[in-house]
């Protein structure tokens, strides 16, 4: 069928490899680094927690307890940050600590999030009943004091690592729900899911192959931000004794700990306070980035 | 090719919206968006409807597609009412009609390679993959002027008329009878407008297609189709072959969207020329809608109170107008 086309070759608009990689430097020139080094740093003491602390977390020394940061003058450099009243060293603590809030709350996005975008994308794709049910249950969720409903659930179930993982898991289900359902109802607008029920594509892969894909980059930067958030709620809990339960590290429950002595022994409490408050400052300031990157409208500029 | 079967019969085609509502309250008005339609659409030729936008064109093209319901009337496609087809017709009929729509940046999805787009029905219909659907899909991308070696390129890599290209390959794929084209080179560059309808009428040629052609411009249209449909706020106004209805156009609103066609600059909207707005679907003007805008119109009572009847005016020439 000659003739019809000219336009064999591709225009100048098309992105050319060298093109691509270019796009992708300034992309990571773009990126914050202070932000994405803090993340790493992060992630990594949380990964190799055995390797890069220098104590076990949970090993007592009554003898060396309250011992001061090594830049006091009867500090040691063998605990860095201090000790606290049992002992134990904080640095240690604090590296482990991140390991149990990055599990947990990741363990909680997968399963919330997850849940959550499984959920929302039904809901604005089907419509009628079901989103009708579903719009009930995010609203119910949404009204209820988090913390509050975690205090009696976790009163009656016993602290643990999973009573904290049940009892978040559908706040952020219910999140999820309300921003991937609304995402879901513009992508379903689009020509090629109209295209796609013209030609009998069964729901199934309707979802699968054009609405999920097309909704992904808004689940990745609300999982960004959600993580800062539940670091925070989870450290709220241990503070409150109903999180992640003694002796575990978790950061919540060092500043709690350590809230008797603060006049005396600061270290105990102000390290995991700071832990708290640049990680989740991070992962905030990194999902409005990745967000801003992700967006196509402003990716064209 | 009056000779010819009807592929698709639309009679009295009707589509009401719930209109407007306002806060907290269901609206009781009704946007009449399609209001009483009916027309044939003979195998291997095609129809084109035409008329300003808003007149229903596109929720014709809908009903016909199945992504909507008709409120009333009757669609056949091959004698068959539409409504009433079996699971097993109704596949068949996803198979026979397929689109292309206006918006080649809408229609394809910047997640799928163009294999995937192109393959998506011949998956879906033929369980088709791996070396088959490759070579099938090169086929498709050669069918319509492109390299088969885009077919690993995402859409963002195109320009506008090389994706409908990728759209209309997309639509040529389970080898259709009749494909409804809404708009098809309204949302391209005027320069690259002819090459598509050229294509168009290639593939119409050697595939034996039939084509509902949408648009809003009769100029376009003059171009490629056999019979020409005008509608007018929700209803046909003129029906004819295409050469009676240019060589002797009867109907006044015809006559006006004509002689808007010469405009050399694309950028003046065609309703610049008949004077006056395009009336509401949601309160036409009663008698013949269009009598506000008319011409012909000299305050008679029979145009602004009597709708105006149907009828032949010439040997296969319909209109509805009292002053013909
Ligand atoms: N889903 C809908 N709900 C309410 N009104 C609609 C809907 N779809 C179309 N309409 C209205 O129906 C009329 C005809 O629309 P459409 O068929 O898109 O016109 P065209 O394609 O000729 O421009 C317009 O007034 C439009 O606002
Ligand atoms: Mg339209």
């Amino acid at each position: 069928m000659a003739g019809t086309g000219t336009d064999l070759s591709l225009e100048p608009t098309a992105l050319t490899w060298p093109g691509r990689v270019g796009a992708a430097l300034s992309a990571l020139r773009r990126a914050p680094l202070v932000t994405s080094t803090v993340l790493a740093v992060l992630l990594c003491s949380a990964i190799f927690a055995p390797i890069v602390a220098p104590h076990t977390p949970t090993q007592i020394d009554v003898g060396n307890s309250f011992s001061p940061p090594v830049w006091h003058e009867d500090g040691s450099w063998s605990n860095l940050l201090g000790t606290d009243k049992l002992g134990r060293d904080v640095l240690s603590r604090l590296i482990y600590g991140a390991r149990v809030s990055l599990t947990l709350s990741l363990l909680i996005i997968l399963i919330g999030g997850g849940s959550g975008t499984f959920l929302g994308i039904l809901s604005g794709y089907l419509g009628k009943t079901a989103d009708a049910i579903l719009q009930r249950f995010v609203e119910l969720i949404l009204a209820l004091p988090t913390i509050l409903v975690a205090l009696v659930f976790v009163f009656t179930f016993g602290t643990s690592f999973t009573s904290v993982m049940f009892v978040l898991s559908p706040f952020l289900a219910a999140r999820f729900i309300r921003i991937i359902r609304g995402e879901t109802l513009t992508v379903r607008e689009r020509d090629y899911v109209a295209i796609a029920q013209v030609i009998g594509s069964p729901t199934h892969r309707i979802l699968w192959r054009h609405i999920l894909p097309n909704v992904f980059n808004t689940v990745i930067v609300l999982a960004t931000l959600e993580v800062g958030h539940l670091i925070l709620l989870e450290s709220s809990l241990s503070f409150l004794g109903v999180g992640v339960p003694p002796p575990n590290p978790a950061w919540g429950l060092m500043v709690s700990d350590g809230r008797e002595f603060i006049t005396s022994a600061y270290w105990i409490t102000l390290f995991p306070g700071l832990a708290i408050l640049i990680t989740v400052l991070s992962l905030n300031l990194f999902g409005d980035w990745l967000r801003d990157t992700l967006d196509p409208r402003r990716r064209q500029l | 090719m009056a000779a010819s079967e009807p592929i698709l019969e639309i009679e009295n085609l009707v589509k009401h919206f719930p209109g407007p509502g306002g806060f907290l309250q269901r609206s009781s008005v009704l946007v009449r968006a399609v209001d009483g339609v009916s027309f044939k659409v003979q195998e291997g030729t095609t129809f084109a409807l035409v008329g300003e936008s808003g007149c229903g064109k596109t929720t014709v093209a809908k009903n016909v597609l199945l992504l909507e319901r008709p409120t009333s009337g009757s669609i056949r496609f091959q004698g068959k009412e539409v409504q009433r087809f079996s699971r097993r017709e109704l596949r068949e009929y996803k198979r026979a009609v397929q689109a292309v729509f206006q918006d080649p940046y809408s229609s394809l999805n910047p997640r799928m390679r163009v294999m995937e787009i192109i393959g998506e029905p011949l998956q879906v219909h033929e369980g088709l993959g791996g070396r088959a659907l490759r070579m099938r899909v090169g086929e498709l991308l050669e069918n319509v002027g492109l390299n088969p070696v885009t077919g690993g390129f995402f859409p963002h890599q195109f320009s506008g008329g090389q994706r409908q290209r990728i759209a209309i390959a997309r639509a040529l794929a389970l080898q259709p009878r009749l494909i409804v084209l809404d708009e098809p080179v309204s949302g391209l560059d005027v320069s690259i407008r002819a090459q598509i309808l050229n294509l168009l009428v290639e593939l119409q040629q050697n595939f034996g297609l039939s084509y509902l052609l949408i648009s809003h411009d009769l100029a376009i249209v003059e171009h490629m189709s056999h019979q020409v449909g005008v509608m007018y706020v929700g209803k046909l106004v003129e029906l004819a072959q295409k050469d009676e209805m240019y060589g002797n156009t009867r109907h006044p609103y015809t006559q006006a969207l004509l002689s808007s066609v010469p405009q050399p600059d694309p950028d003046i909207p065609m309703g610049n020329a008949i004077s006056g707005e395009v009336a509401s679907p949601i309160a036409p003007p009663p008698g013949c809608r269009f009598h506000p805008r008319c011409p012909l119109y000299q305050e008679t009572a029979q145009c602004r109170e009597q709708e105006p009847e149907w009828r032949e005016v010439v040997s296969q020439h319909w209109a509805a107008c009292h002053k013909i």
